[in-house]
């Protein structure tokens, strides 16, 4: 198989893969701030998200993206974080959306 | 691991990098290049699902190697408490003693092999389906030296989930 680092590649079929355990808890927030609609989009299902790219899930998530929406669950407390960041010279990362 | 061949790197043309190395691109993207002479291997950037996947399937390793290193030491403690017996055992003479203590530390290295073997595998097993389901140019058929480091696995998760923004 052959492509370049440009070509977009399909989505896979990823099995659903909710679960009890550590790791998923790090997905979770995620999936809950995107169910979240906004201006840009509506409430997406974690069908959806899996099947995003996962530089477009950051930018939905406005992580490490300087002035773009906050879709998250309490925008003020990703605000908060993102100054906090900011104060630390770095940008957020999907380990700040973690509980 | 200090000796893993891994550099971080714009997302510039790098096709004529010599060796076996890999390169974390800034944009997500992982180049390795595997093999002698190397080929050039491309990770995609996963989707989310994939990178879940990913996780889990590593989380999964990680348990797995804690229940393995568990074992491994229940069996150096009951060689231990063997070899403390046999030290207090005054009905063995000394070659008796001797021979026994060799017989344990021959079942005490190849437990320690075994396990080390075990938890290669694991790690390589996790790459490999890394690059199952994100390689756009196929899977190598030997993994490289540094698949067999559970930290490296750590890292590319990590840096994954801090370049995904840039475009691809």
């Amino acid at each position: 198989m052959t492509s370049t680092d440009d070509e977009p590649t399909s989505p896979p079929a990823v099995p659903p893969a909710w679960r009890t355990g550590t790791a998923i808890d790090e997905f979770t927030p995620i999936y809950l701030a995107l169910a979240q609609p906004t201006k840009t989009h509506g409430p997406l299902a974690p069908a959806d998200v899996d099947a995003m790219d996962i530089s477009v899930v950051a930018a939905l998530l406005g992580v490490g993206a300087p002035g773009s929406a906050p879709p998250v669950a309490d925008p003020a407390a990703l605000t908060r974080q993102r100054m906090l960041a900011a104060r630390e010279g770095r940008t957020l990362t999907w380990e700040d959306l973690s509980p | 691991m200090s000796d893993t061949p891994v550099g971080v790197e714009d997302d510039t043309d790098a096709d004529d990098q010599p060796g076996e190395q890999i390169s974390l691109v800034k944009t997500g993207l992982v180049r390795a290049w595997i093999g002698h002479p190397a080929k050039r291997y491309r990770l995609r950037r996963p989707f989310f699902g994939e990178l879940k996947q990913l996780r889990l399937a590593l989380e999964a390793v990680q348990d797995e190697i804690a229940e393995k290193q568990v074992k491994l030491m229940e069996l150096a403690e009951q060689i231990e408490t063997e070899a403390a017996e046999l030290d207090s055992d005054e009905t063995l003479t000394a070659r008796q003693r001797d021979a026994r203590l060799r017989r344990l530390r021959q079942r005490d290295r190849k437990a320690s092999r075994e396990h080390i073997d075990a938890v290669d595998d694991l790690h390589v097993g996790w790459w490999r389906q890394v690059f199952e389901v994100l390689s756009v140019d196929g899977v190598p058929d030997d993994m490289p030296a540094w698949a067999t480091d559970g930290t490296f696995a750590q890292r590319i998760m990590q840096h994954w989930r801090q370049a995904p923004l840039a475009p691809g």
